[in-house]
């Protein structure tokens, strides 16, 4: 063998072992000392948590903040007026009780008396007022909260521990939208240091936890409120919480973050990608937690005024013409599941799971439809034609086409339905599409756990162009009776009924195509205790405790 | 002395030349991506009037005409205040100062050990016989061609996750800063080592070599007093490169390793087009650029001193 190759040999065969250094040698436990059998060891109070989290949000503000994670980081720092439990149930947390007013229009909290915010001010109606203040003043340039709040009219003190919420019409979404760490209720001193000092993460509220340190792109600290006595009573749970600490690492690397789980350098970790699912699950050490998000599940929107999705048969053929079973479980790897209604299944309240199994994929069906509305001819790709034009779908994307969508597309194109992806990063270029209804499906999600969801895609005045998302465009007075009827009635039986009747009618008059349901999946060492997902299923830490190590 | 004030004052307006180039690069690349940055600063997820629209473009100034931006823009840059990001609602001054420490840390351990790498495979491989250079020419093709963010995981997989002797980044722990900044470190040093053995054999074969030789002068000395001065100066020629992938590497690495830094909010601020938080970042990449191109200058002056003469700089 001449030098030269033996260099590239050994060089490779170095670079080799290093490769099976890396897959092949078996996990060293991290810590030795979890010998016993699992969940046996008693709770414990103290201790600490290190969790990981993917997103870090760009802004700490819940009343100026859209994002998912700034709610969710901001729970443990903030409570709310209502608390709402991972059924959906509604019961007092900061308010000791609510009167709704005889008009519907009128919201009269009661508060707890004995509630003190971290920096030691004393919880009362001047302090709600000054939140719902802090979330309606144009300074704030709320991006959610305010608009969670529907037809606001504003706040008035009507005693001491007493506030009135008023609304310009009925709307009874409110007490969820209350629950939510959006319209979390801050201290006011806080709240008078400046948007950037809010942003920035200086955060002062009730809760079971204090703001701590924070690193931003690093990790944020969040230490025990040893004063804690008002948790929601329908935890169970109203005192301190049991750690004295949670530490949030943002690992944006998804095998980073499951790395650092394996390695047992993270006590938990969620956002884990479906392909490490079954590696965490084989793990002794650790265990799985998984939610279903509530709200308006993945869907395509199909625009019922586009000159192509007029036509009911074409509409319902693209319904019938996508394997959604076998697609959602190729491409999610069984992490999500096939969705069989807009609205998701942990939806308090709301969800008709009768339309499971109603409309299942018929490739059949489909093509009888589309020849019966004319869609005869073929070109040479083997799409459909009329009149020598193509059986395009018109599907504006912001960013990047999903897998999901591409293979949606591959699936449509066995029936001959060309389902053209118009993926583009100019924002303006898609809202223009959007606004001047030159589009013929859209597809969203939007977590919410809450059945008035549905209003913000089928209310008639929801347009694209006012900020809405009627996508579907859909201007049916009876759909819009049933969704102002379910935010009049409080009863919870009636507005299920009334969101049941939204749900089916959006199916049969194929004005949307539900797709699958986004689960979230949390990993998390067998030594933490107590660990859940509330209702909008993000891991809480108020109960969670850990084993000495 | 005159000459070496003309110098240095032309150095200073070359080098304000050039971050003014760069910032309006920056600025007018940014203006010309289609898409409007009030739809990047309230997000995907808002619920907002269209008034309340109109009033954000009015804010941050967006509703003026290209000019008048752009002259805002240059006077904000000229007096170090850079306007607030649109995602963080704070200044873009203080976002970057507070991400500039740990990404500093890591440069300059990567320098560091970028150059002790290089110059002892240099050293070492640069002997008589052949295949020591065949094998570290072999392996540093390997390791140019390797994408960083490969090299970062599998570096990660094996002496974290598997062998657990160091940790994933955690700010307390100083340990964590030696697998980032290996990453970094590698394919600079390969680079790096490839033209300083370059530079190394070349020299050997010069005159003033064989003097030395001759003076009996042992050959590690000829080697590391002599030869590799010779040799150091390609790769200084280098330093704009380097601190190039010093900087596009941050990004990389800082997310892999989950650590603060400039790279880290350079990607999430091009990914929410967060524009004045992406246009600080060039500003500071063109200062720092001149900034290394100066320091090149005066170590050329150190290392060969027949340059000292000609650029009026005077080593010290």
């Amino acid at each position: 063998m001449s030098p030269r190759r033996t260099a590239v040999t050994a060089a490779v065969l170095s670079l080799l072992s290093l490769a099976v250094a890396a897959c092949g040698s078996p996990a060293a436990p991290a810590n030795p000392s979890g010998s016993g059998a699992t969940g046996a060891a008693e709770p414990r109070a103290g201790g600490a948590v290190t969790h990981a989290t993917g997103k870090e949000p760009d802004c700490w503000d819940p009343h100026a903040s859209a994002q998912d994670v700034t709610a969710y980081l901001q729970r443990p720092v903030y409570d709310s007026l209502v608390y709402q439990a991972p059924d959906g149930k509604l019961s007092p947390w900061l308010a000791t009780g609510w009167k709704v007013g005889a008009d519907g229009k009128e919201y009269t909290f009661t508060l707890r008396q004995d509630v003190t915010f971290h920096d030691g001010g004393k919880l009362d109606a001047e302090a709600v007022k000054a939140n719902f203040d802090h979330i309606t003043a144009k300074k704030t340039q709320s991006q959610y909260a305010a608009g969670l709040l529907g037809p606001y009219e504003g706040i008035t003190v009507s005693g001491p521990y007493e506030v009135k919420v008023r609304f310009s019409r009925p709307y009874v979404p409110f007490l969820q939208a209350a629950s939510t760490t959006f319209l979390g209720i801050a201290s006011p001193a806080s709240l008078k240091a400046g948007a950037d000092k809010l942003c920035a993460g200086q955060s002062v509220g009730s809760g079971p936890f204090k703001a701590g340190d924070y690193v931003r792109g690093q990790q944020r600290l969040y230490t025990r409120n040893p004063d804690y006595r008002w948790g929601p009573e329908a935890t169970g749970r109203t005192g301190p919480a049991p750690l004295d600490s949670v530490k949030v690492r943002f690992i944006p690397e998804a095998a980073t973050r499951v790395g650092a789980l394996t390695s047992g350098q993270v006590d938990s970790a969620d956002g884990i990608p479906a392909t490490q699912k079954a590696l965490i699950e084989r793990d002794q050490r650790l265990s799985v937690l998984e939610g279903q998000v509530p709200g308006a599940v993945d869907a395509f929107y199909l625009n019922t005024k586009s000159p192509l999705f007029s036509d009911k048969r074409v509409r319902e053929a693209f319904q019938r013409a996508i394997d959604l079973d076998a697609l959602v479980k190729s491409v999610f790897q069984g992490a999500n599941a096939r969705a069989w209604s807009l609205l998701s299944p942990t939806t308090p309240d709301s969800y008709d799971a009768s339309l499971e199994g109603t409309w299942p994929p018929d490739r059949a069906l489909a093509e009888r439809l589309l020849d019966e509305a004319g869609w005869t001819g073929r070109d040479a790709e083997g799409y459909r034609t009329k009149d020598g034009r193509r059986l395009s779908v018109v599907a504006p994307v912001y960013g990047e086409a999903s897998t999901f969508s591409q293979a949606v597309q591959g699936d449509l194109k066995k029936v001959g339905i060309h389902f053209d992806l118009k993926a583009s990063t100019d924002a303006t270029e898609v809202s223009t599409m959007l606004d001047e209804g030159r589009y013929d499906v859209v597809e969203l999600s939007w977590a919410r756990a809450d059945g008035d969801i549905l209003s913000h895609f089928f209310f008639s005045t929801e347009s694209s162009v006012g900020g809405g998302h009627n996508f579907a465009k859909v201007a049916d007075p009876e759909v819009d009776k049933w969704l102002t009827g379910a935010q009049t009635t409080g009863e919870p039986a009636e507005r299920a009924a009334l969101y049941a009747k939204v749900q089916k009618w959006a199916l049969d008059n194929a004005a949307a195509v539900p797709a699958y349901v986004t689960t979230q999946t949390v990993g998390f060492s067998k030594k933490v205790h107590g660990l859940r997902l509330n209702i909008a299923s993000w891991p809480e830490f108020a109960a969670a405790s850990v084993e000495a190590s | 002395m005159g000459s070496a004030v003309r110098t240095v004052a032309a150095r200073v307006a070359g080098g304000i030349l050039v971050v003014w180039a760069a910032a309006t690069c920056a600025f007018l690349v940014l203006q010309l991506i289609p898409g409007d940055p009030v739809n990047s600063i309230i997000g995907s997820n808002a619920l907002v009037s269209p008034e309340q629209r109109a009033e954000i473009r009015h804010q941050y100034g967006l509703d003026l005409p290209f000019a008048a931006q752009y002259l805002a823009y240059l006077g904000r840059l000229a007096t170090g205040r850079l306007g607030d990001s649109y995602q963080l609602q704070q200044p873009v001054s203080e976002v970057i100062a507070g991400q500039l420490g740990p990404t500093a840390q890591l440069a300059l351990a990567a320098t560091v050990l970028a150059l002790v790498l290089s110059v002892a495979v240099t050293v070492a491989t640069s002997g008589r016989a052949a295949w020591p250079r065949r094998v570290s020419g072999v392996v540093e093709l390997l390791v140019v061609s390797t994408p960083s963010f490969w090299l970062g995981i599998m570096l990660l997989t094996v002496f974290s996750f598997r062998l657990g002797w160091l940790p994933v980044s955690d700010s307390g722990d100083a340990r964590s800063l030696i697998l980032p900044a290996f990453t970094l470190a590698l394919p600079i040093a390969a680079v790096l080592s490839q033209v300083m053995r370059e530079g190394l054999l070349g020299a050997l074969e010069q005159p003033f070599v064989l003097t030395a030789r001759a003076r009996g002068l042992p050959e590690r000395t000829v080697r590391s007093r002599h030869a590799l001065r010779h040799a150091a100066l390609p790769a200084l020629t280098l330093a704009g490169w380097f601190t190039g992938t010093l900087l596009g590497g941050a990004v990389v690495v800082e997310n892999v390793f989950a650590r603060s830094g400039v790279g880290r909010i350079t990607l999430q601020a091009v990914a929410d087009r967060d524009l004045p938080v992406v246009q600080g970042v060039v500003a500071l990449s063109a200062v720092v650029f001149v900034a290394v191109s100066a320091l090149v200058e005066v170590l050329y002056a150190v290392v060969d001193p027949r340059l000292r003469r000609r650029t009026g700089v005077t080593a010290a």
